[in-house]
This record gives structure tokens, sequence and C-alpha cells, in this order.
């Protein structure tokens, strides 16, 4: 939730989101789910299908979509069972993101 | 001790396994990093031969996909079902782990970031250019230990090869290990149970091995212990024995109740053990009596200290206090004896002895105490035991109609040599006793025999005063009279008043019961001692019987004839029958119809005998 905080000044968000679990996790009170992409803050996306997505900040759920999506500024997801974090450097920019410092050691330039 | 060992061993065994189970696990792990040592060794030459044109091996895999396939080959030979995940990894200059290498089906993109779970021991790895085993943190997707092994080049890790260890692993070594930990758990305690319930046995053992040669009541040695130090063969001389015996118990039953009784019993027997000696033994040897095994060398000051305390000794129930004495009877000279049955009656002899002498005292046994009458308690149970006890009738005469007005019921013993013993040798002695109780019974019972198989024919009991206090006597009589009604019109009580009665209120009110179910209560021996007017201010009678000892002096003493006709005519007003006894003479007899005497009994008439029948014989008055 801090990393999600941390895209956008906003005291309440509205999230886009094609994964299930991800509206099981966040269940806070500043988080409003919205049906359709375009009126998100912010888009969780773990398929490569959703469409009408491309103005909107993405996290993605698996670091090959940060590909996928041009529109993506970070991935979390799971490597060699561990959790991971990224951070595109270039594409926080893009959308005129400042994340906190504490994220600074998960800002990568590019993607592999 | 057996068990003891055995529980030993196999707690040893399970603690062994307990914490060789680490070191087995260990001991898995370095059979698996064996074979990553040797791949690991391969993958090194490989790299060295492959990417010796670059300065750094990361910029070798990265521009040459087919080198960074090649060496995803050789990572992907050590994946099995124990090892789920092996990489090449490096830090780059921010610190950051980048994959080089990845035996994975879909590896991860060269130089791609990962985050390890335990940073700081991959970089204690790194710097320290040793291997190292961590515990992973990932095990939620089933990881288990995760295994560092710097490839180490000219004293500085160029790459890191990084094994993870599926839990699978631990599962199989845990699955190896836990049943036989179980095994030896279980075996431990099925043995310590055993060993438990072993030691609850014994405890149950000695407890019901205590209990048995305790007595229940007052918690000191029964007999069953005495016979178990017999049987142990106790060296006599070491001891002597006292018989101690609480003074009127049977009293203190019927005045205070039973339970009563017991609690005297309880303190008596508590004072007596905190008394004697640690060496020495305290029997309960029957109700009230007591048997001590005294050592010779101290037993003067023990029976001292004994009477001392019993004299202090303070009982309380409910709101009264109750005081005793005790009797003892003492036999020290044990080695004269071969049978120990022989040394205890000697003790009881002396007991006896103390008793007729005044109770209240110690007395030792000596050859010289009359053994004969010391051993009447003894005749007279043996003669309720082998049925000896039998009654005389003596004839009381109704002088008008001179036929018999009833019989009075005379105790007697017949002697196991034939001999008759008669009450004046025996009764005062068992007076206040079980003994005494039984006998009274069995007369009662004699009687109301009697009655039955001479219809028509009216007996009497002799009671004493204080039996009136014996619910034991009262209630077996009240018993007889229920089970036979005839007997309130066939029989009667004749009331001995020679001695001072306890609580005279509940013997007026029992006597009173037994006049109002429609028993004739008569008083005996009227005129002398406790049986003289004053007693008819207590007590209603239905009977007087003058005493004998009045009757006899009416030929010498013109006193005595006045003495008897102010009787009678006292008598006459209050609608009592007078009776006459010890008429022994016609000189007599006509005196006393003179005066207007009509009932009578004495040897002028008959003596007392066995048989009984309703009419006089014709020359009774010749």
């Amino acid at each position: 939730m801090n990393m999600i905080n941390s895209l956008t000044n906003k005291t309440q968000l509205s999230i886009y989101t094609d994964s299930q679990k991800i509206k099981k996790i966040l269940t806070d009170d500043k988080v409003k789910f919205v049906d359709l992409c375009i009126n998100a803050d912010v888009a969780i996306l773990e398929s490569k299908l959703v469409k009408n997505c491309n103005s909107v900040p993405v996290i993605t759920l698996k670091y090959k979509l940060l590909k996928v999506y041009p529109n993506s500024v970070g991935s979390f997801f799971w490597q060699k069972g561990r959790p991971n974090i990224v951070f595109i450097e270039s594409r926080l920019n893009n959308h005129n993101i400042t994340i906190g410092s504490e994220f600074s050691a998960f800002v990568e330039e590019s993607i592999w | 001790m057996g068990i003891l060992c055995i529980i030993s061993l196999i707690s040893y065994l399970y603690i062994l396994f307990s914490e060789k189970e680490n070191e087995i696990k260990d001991k898995m792990i370095s059979y698996q990093i064996n074979a990553i040592q040797l791949q690991k060794l391969k993958i090194e030459n490989w790299l060295n031969k492959s990417c010796r044109e670059f300065k750094k091996i990361e910029t070798c895999i990265l521009k040459n996909p087919d080198k960074s396939d090649n060496l995803n080959g050789l990572l992907s030979i050590l994946i099995n079902q124990d090892i789920r995940y092996v990489f090449l990894v490096f830090q780059d200059s921010r610190g950051r782990y980048r994959f080089i290498g990845d035996g994975a089906s879909e590896p991860a993109k060269v130089m791609q970031k990962i985050d390890p779970d335990n940073k700081q021991s991959w970089d204690e790895s790194y710097f320290s250019l040793k291997d190292r085993i961590i515990s992973s943190y990932a095990n939620s997707d089933g990881l288990w230990r995760t295994y560092l092994s710097p490839f180490v080049r000219k004293n500085k890790t160029r790459l890191m090869l990084v094994t993870d260890f599926s839990i699978s692993l631990n599962d199989k070594i845990q699955n190896t290990i836990t049943p036989i930990k179980n095994i030896l758990f279980y075996i431990l305690g099925i043995t310590v149970s055993i060993f438990i319930i072993g030691i609850i046995q014994m405890l149950m053992y000695f407890y019901a091995k205590k209990e048995s040669y305790t007595d229940e009541l007052t918690k000191l040695w029964n007999r069953n212990y005495l016979r178990k130090l017999l049987d142990d063969k106790i060296s006599y001389n070491q001891y002597i024995i006292a018989m101690a015996d609480i003074d009127f118990f049977k009293k203190i039953n019927d005045q205070y109740g039973h339970d009563a009784g017991d609690i005297v019993l309880k303190d008596i027997a508590k004072m007596f053990r905190h008394t004697v000696n640690r060496d020495d033994f305290v029997f309960r040897y029957g109700g009230e009596e007591f048997l001590f095994l005294l050592q010779k060398k101290s037993y003067q000051q023990i029976l001292d200290a004994l009477m001392l305390a019993t004299q202090q000794l303070t009982i309380r129930v409910t709101n009264q206090t109750i005081k005793v004495t005790i009797s003892v009877g003492v036999n020290k000279d044990l080695h004269r004896y071969k049978h120990f049955a022989d040394m205890i009656k000697s003790a009881d002899i002396a007991l006896y002895n103390a008793k007729i002498s005044g109770r209240n005292q110690i007395t030792y046994y000596s050859d010289s105490m009359d053994e004969k009458s010391s051993s009447n308690f003894q005749i007279v149970q043996a003669a309720l035991d082998e049925d000896r006890i039998f009654c005389e009738y003596h004839k009381i005469v109704d002088t008008i109609s001179n036929q018999v007005f009833k019989y009075e019921a005379l105790v007697r013993i017949r002697g196991s040599d034939g001999t008759i013993l008669y009450p004046n040798s025996f009764i005062e002695v068992i007076k206040n006793t079980n003994i005494y109780t039984d006998l009274t019974k069995r007369v009662i019972d004699i009687v109301c025999h009697k009655i039955l198989t001479c219809p028509g024919l009216h007996f009497s009991i002799n009671l004493g005063l204080q039996d009136f206090n014996n619910t034991e006597i009262i209630n077996f009589l009240l018993n007889a009279i229920e089970k036979n009604s005839q007997l309130l019109d066939l029989m009667s009580i004749e009331v001995l008043e020679n001695d001072k009665v306890d609580n005279e209120k509940r013997c007026i009110e029992v006597i009173q019961l037994l006049q109002d179910k429609g028993l004739k209560i008569a008083i005996d021996d009227f005129g002398s001692g406790y049986a003289n007017f004053s007693t008819l201010l207590s007590y209603q009678f239905d009977i007087i019987k003058i005493d004998g000892a009045i009757i006899q002096k009416v030929t010498e003493y013109d006193k005595a004839i006045k003495i008897v006709e102010s009787i009678v005519n006292f008598a006459k007003l209050h609608n009592m029958i007078v009776i006459c006894e010890f008429v022994s003479s016609k000189e007599i007899y006509d005196i006393l119809k003179s005066i207007g005497v009509i009932y009578m009994q004495g040897f002028y008439f008959s003596k007392p005998s066995t048989e009984c029948i309703a009419h006089l014989d014709p020359d009774t008055f010749n």
C-alpha cells in the first residue's frame, strides 16, 4: 500500500486491477476499485490483455509485462521464491511521479 | 532398577536423535553440496575458457546469447527434486544482485535485478569469499535452505552461485527421523507409565499393608501387627507387657452415646501414642482394651506417665467434657513363659486385680494372685459361649389363695466341672462390662422362653437400676415384648438398687416407658441402703419387696414388725403390692400374715429350682 501511495499524492485512490488477489489484499479505506481503467489513478495488471489503459500509470505483477505496457512504471513480482520490486526511472519521469526515498533502491534505469 | 535403566537408555536415545537431527540434515545437504561443488568447478572452468577475452563475465554473457544458454544449461543440471532453484549472480556497483545465469526452465533475464530475502547473509558470503548455508525466509514457496558459494578469483568474488534447497529434502529427512523418534517416544511413554503404575502399586501395597496392621478408629497397631511381631520373633526379654482398660467405658457409651465413646477411644489412643517411647508398641487389643509392649529399661517411667497423662486428659464431646481413668495390669517377667498367650494371660490377671481393687491403678502380676477368681471374666464368657447359663426359679406365694403368685428368676452358671456358680461370685466382677450386658440379655431370653413353655405362670427378672441406662439391655427387652405381647402380663422387673445411679433422670424415664407399656416394676430390698422411702419420691413402683434383713428380724424385734406394717399400710394407700422375702419359718409366716402381708417368698415355702408349677405343694404350710 505504501508503494502505491508513493505514486500519487491523492488521499483517495482509484485503482483498476485485473487481479482478484490484489482486490483481496488492498482493503484500505483509501482504495476504491474502479471498473474502467481509464477512470483509475493507478492500474495494477497481471495479464497483457487489458486495453484502454495507456494513460494510466501501471504496476505490473510480472517483470516481462513492463515491456508489454509502455505506460508501466514498475513491477511487483515473485522471483525465485522471493518478492521483488522494480521501478523504471524514465517511466516514472514520464508520469511525473516522484517516489519516496525508501524505494530508491528499487529504481532501475532500464528493463532487461 | 531395571526399568530405570531402560528409561534412561530410551531417554538418552531420544535426546540423541533430537540433537542429531540437525546434524543428519546437514549431512544430507553436504552430500548434495559435493555434487554442487563439482558442477560449480565445471562452470568456473567453462566461464574461464569461454569469457577469456572479456574483462567482465556479465558483459560476456550479456552480449552472447548462446553462451548465456550454455551457462543456463550447465546450471540446470543441478536442479532435481531436492534443489528448487540454481542461479548465478553478481553484485553491481550499487550493491544490487543481478542474474548472470539461471538453471530454471524459464530463466531470468541476464542483468535482471534480484532482491535477496536475506541480503546481509548474501553480502557476508560474497565479501568473505566463503560458502554459507542459510535458512530461507521464503519458505512459503517451499524453500528450506540456501547455499551460497562465491566464485573467487584473485582474492575477490566475481560471481556467486545460489542454490535453493527444497523443503522436500527436509521433509524426506523428517520422514525418516520422525518415525524413529516417535517409536522411541512411545516406548519411553509406555515404560514411564509402567514405572509409575509400579510405583503406585507399590505405594498401595504398603498402604494396604499398613492399613491391615492399623486399627481404623484409633490408628494404633492391631492384633494383626502383634501377630506379625510374634512371627518375626521379637525378643521378649527386652519388654514387659501391660494390659490397660478404660474404666466404666460401658457407662460412657450409654451416657453419652457411641459416637462419644469413639472420641474417647481416639483421644486416649492418641495420648498413649505420644506418651510411649519410639521403640515401644501400643496395640488396640479389644473394644476398650489396650496392650503395651514396653521396653524393660524404661517401662516404669512410661507407666507412671500414662497414668498421669490419663488423669490430665480432658476429652471434649459436643458441649461436654469427659474425664476417664484406666486400670493397668503388668507382667514384667516375660522370660518365665514359653508362650505369648500365657504372658498376656498373666497381665490380664493383674488387670482384673486392678479392677477389683478399685480401678484407676497399676497392678503387677504375682503368683499369689487368686487365679480362680481372676479368671471369672473367662468363666462367664465361656459359660455364655457354651450355653451353660441357666435360671433357677424361686416361688413368690399368694398366702390367701395358696397359689404361686409368680417366680423370681435367679441366674446360675453351670461350671465345666458340673458345679453351680452363684451370682455373688461373678456379678460384681463383670459389672459395667460387655460380658455383663450379654449375660443379662441371655437371662431375659431364658425367662421369655420359660414363659412360653410354662403358660399362665408369671416370672420376674432382676435388673440393677443402672441397667435402665444400658441402651442395649433395654432395647433387647423392648424387642422381646414387641415379639410377644403376653410378656407384659406374665413378666415383671425387680429393680435392685444397691448403688448410686448415674443419670437418674433417664432411669426414671425408661421405667416410666416400660410401665406405660404395661410392665410391672418392683423395687427389691426395700428398706435398706438406697431402696427406701425417698426412692419412692422419684419412682412409681408397682411392687415393693421388703428387704430380707428386716423380715428376718420380725421374730426378734417389735420394731421390725412395725416397720413392715408401716410399709404394708403405705403400699395399700398407694395401690402397691408388698412382697416379703426371706420368709424362712412358720413363725415369720404367722407374724407377717397377722399384719396383713399377702405375698411372701422364702425357704419356708420352697428353695429355688429349675421346675415351675402353678400350685403349691400340699405340705407347704406344714
